[in-house]
């Protein structure tokens, strides 16, 4: 009972961890940039949401109205701050992302105050009891929004002209943007849609981890090494590297004496390090190919 | 009569720091605003009648250090070389006063009546002669838990929940000190970081330990709610006991939204003011007063104001006691405070600050939640 009740509590820890990796991904995979501001974005508008069920909106409305009003904040981030680092080097964007993280967890802090807050979740407050294992409603709903979503995202990449475009754009944006493709507008579009995911992720996670300026600080944490474990190209092994740290971390943490709950966070990256060793692109990632 | 730097004839120069900006800006805001409030409480009362027979006024100066033991360095070194205070009195934080001990010894500053309960600044007054604590240390906190757990006088199997720091251990230690030798012994030893997220696992673990006593030592309020809410999940209900700064009835217990609760325990040693059983206290009434009145920009029902309003007392009672105004006066006459009518303490408690490894309150009440609201075991036995 005991390892199969770790083993639910790793997969509902995972699929926190996937949301934030999902927006990761696909801000990587729309414009080539990591986005270490993406959950504090999330966290901002999670607050919007919450203002709106404290104000009496139900949260589901609420979750929906703070995922819209997310699209233009991402759309303007990228047009008004990233778009003029374009052409700089990485080190920049990422510099420009760390910044734009501490000055959001200092908005969000003196707007609503650092005293963390009670979020309604989107579930039923509810126990399922399996054979002396416990899941419940919220852990399971979690669970088939995140595969939802990136079956959503397979398909708007895979299936789409547009996602097609995004994808040319990331790749090389100078060729799309001769091929007569509307470079700017895909741009603004990946940032939108990620800043929307990031936001879903964020009222997600806040049930469970409670309303807090940082509380995303830990997750990006693990919602990084997901994406770069799953290949930061790639929804599906986000996903999946996700679940794997979720689930590896609590087994290694309660079943090996030596790593214990003390060093269970050192899991993640251990497994990071032997993985990019053998697969720099990571278990679902392409290998990036560069003409010369 | 030739003084330190700080006092003239007619006022005495103390600052502080405090974080009041990021995450503990709250905490921080209410122990500046506690230690304020009854200084300032003081000064309109008169002022501070000292031993020269000259009255002065308190001015207190502070600043914004942010919880960075970096900042807060700068902050001390400003308010000793350039704004040349008496003391620096009833700052907030481990990490942060931990930064100013070492300049304190070396500077001979008194570094008094600090808003922490980390042992380190009155275990060693030798080594660190300028420096001691106020509020009762973690240990004696897992120490008095553990007693109560030991006069129970039955067998019992305790999980330990603790951070992975000195925190965590200062807790474990007192608690382990207290059950050595009884029937309570722990049976489940489990950490957690600041940085997680979720502690399901740990509490899978720990229920999975058949323990009946669960010491969550959760530092942070709203791992502490989630905590709650697991268990109740979980359907796992032992013996629980809450750290002192984690166990708001409102921030902690409420807000876990578990729809059931295990029996829950906790330490005190100062009046909650929200708390209902102390609605028509005349010191809890007078503190909220203080508060309002000096200030109300700081929320009078975090404990943290309780604290440092209580500091406050001391410090003007210390002040009151000195002998010949120089700083290491002031050290001897906070060693020689000895009192039990401090405001907002509870009833059977003291101050002493004569014991050179420990902080002048050293003793917590254990309270068990009952219909809703904290009562001390004492009481609620009678019952």
């Amino acid at each position: 009972m005991g390892a199969l009740q770790q083993v639910v509590d790793g997969l509902s820890a995972g699929s926190i961890y996937a949301a934030l990796a999902l927006a990761l991904v696909l801000v990587h995979r729309a414009t080539g940039v990591v986005n270490f501001a993406q959950g504090e974005m999330g966290v901002l508008m999670a607050y919007v949401a919450w203002s709106l069920t404290s104000a009496g909106v139900p949260v589901l409305v609420a979750v929906l109205a703070a995922m819209a009003l997310s699209f233009p904040l991402g759309v303007a981030t990228e047009r008004f701050l990233i778009r003029r680092f374009h052409g700089q080097d990485g080190l920049v964007i990422v510099v420009v992302t760390v910044g734009l993280l501490i000055l959001l967890n200092g908005i969000v802090g003196a707007i609503w105050g650092y005293v963390s807050k009670p979020f309604p979740s989107l579930f039923p407050n509810e126990v399922i009891r399996l054979g002396g294992v416990a899941v419940t409603v919220e852990q399971i709903g979690n669970l088939v929004v995140l595969l939802a979503v990136v079956a959503g995202l397979q398909i708007i990449f895979l299936r789409t002209r547009f996602g097609l475009s995004l994808r040319a754009v990331a790749d090389n944006r100078e060729s799309s943007a001769l091929s007569g493709l509307a470079v700017n507008r895909l741009l603004m579009a990946g940032w939108g849609m990620a800043a929307a995911l990031g936001t879903l992720a964020a009222c997600l996670i806040a049930p469970k981890i409670f309303l807090d300026p940082s509380m995303m600080n830990a997750v990006l944490v693990y919602s990084l090494a997901a994406a770069v474990l799953g290949g930061l190209d790639s929804p599906v092994g986000a996903v999946v590297a996700a679940l794997v740290i979720g689930v590896a971390e609590n087994i290694a943490g309660a079943y090996i004496d030596i790593i214990g709950t003390d060093l269970k966070i050192a899991v993640p990256l251990l497994l990071m390090v032997v993985v990019l060793l053998g697969r720099p692109q990571g278990i679902f990632g392409r290998r990036e190919v560069v003409r010369v | 009569m030739a003084s330190a730097p700080g006092i003239d004839d007619k006022t005495i120069l103390l600052g502080g720091s405090f974080p009041l900006s990021g995450a503990l800006s709250a905490n921080g805001q209410a122990a500046l605003g506690g230690i304020k409030a009854f200084i300032d409480a003081t000064n309109e009362a008169g002022g501070v009648r000292m031993s020269d027979g000259v009255i002065r006024r308190i001015e207190f100066k502070y600043y914004d250090d942010g919880y960075d033991p970096a900042r807060v360095v700068q902050n001390f070194r400003k308010l000793v070389d350039q704004d040349q205070v008496f003391a620096y009195v009833g700052a907030f934080g481990t990490a942060t006063n931990a930064a100013v001990m070492p300049l304190a010894t070396r500077q001979e500053i008194p570094q008094v009546l600090l808003g922490t309960g980390a042992s380190v600044f009155s275990a060693d007054q030798k080594k660190n002669p300028w420096t001691i604590g106020w509020q009762p240390t973690y240990e004696q906190e897992g120490e008095s838990f553990g007693k109560y757990l030991v006069s129970l006088n039955r067998t019992l199997k305790v999980g330990f929940l603790g951070q992975n720091d000195d925190l965590g251990d200062a807790y474990r230690n007192g608690l382990t000190e207290a059950i050595k030798g009884s029937r309570v012994s722990i049976v489940a030893d489990v950490t957690y970081e600041r940085t997680d997220t979720s502690l399901d696992s740990q509490i899978s673990t720990l229920a999975g330990s058949h323990a009946d006593v669960l010491f969550s030592a959760v530092a942070i309020p709203r791992l502490e709610s989630a905590v709650l809410a697991r268990m109740a999940q979980l359907g796992w209900a032992p013996m629980t006991y809450l750290p002192i700064m984690s166990n708001s009835a409102t921030h902690v217990i409420k807000a876990s939204g578990a729809v059931s609760f295990p029996e829950m325990f906790s330490g005190e040693f100062a009046k909650v003011p929200d708390n209902p059983i102390w609605a028509g206290d005349k010191a809890v009434q007078s503190y909220l007063a203080d508060m309002k009145k000096y200030s109300p920009e700081a929320d009078a029902t975090i404990a943290n104001a309780v604290w440092a309003y209580s500091a406050g007392d001391a410090l003007v009672r210390a002040l009151e006691g000195m002998k010949d105004l120089s700083r290491q006066d002031l050290m001897t006459s906070i060693h020689a405070l000895d009192y039990d009518d401090a405001p907002m303490l509870l009833p059977d408690l003291a101050v002493n600050g004569s014991d050179s490894a420990s902080p002048p309150i050293h003793e917590l009440q254990v309270e068990k939640f009952i219909d809703n609201r904290w009562e001390l075991i004492e009481d609620s036995e009678k019952n």
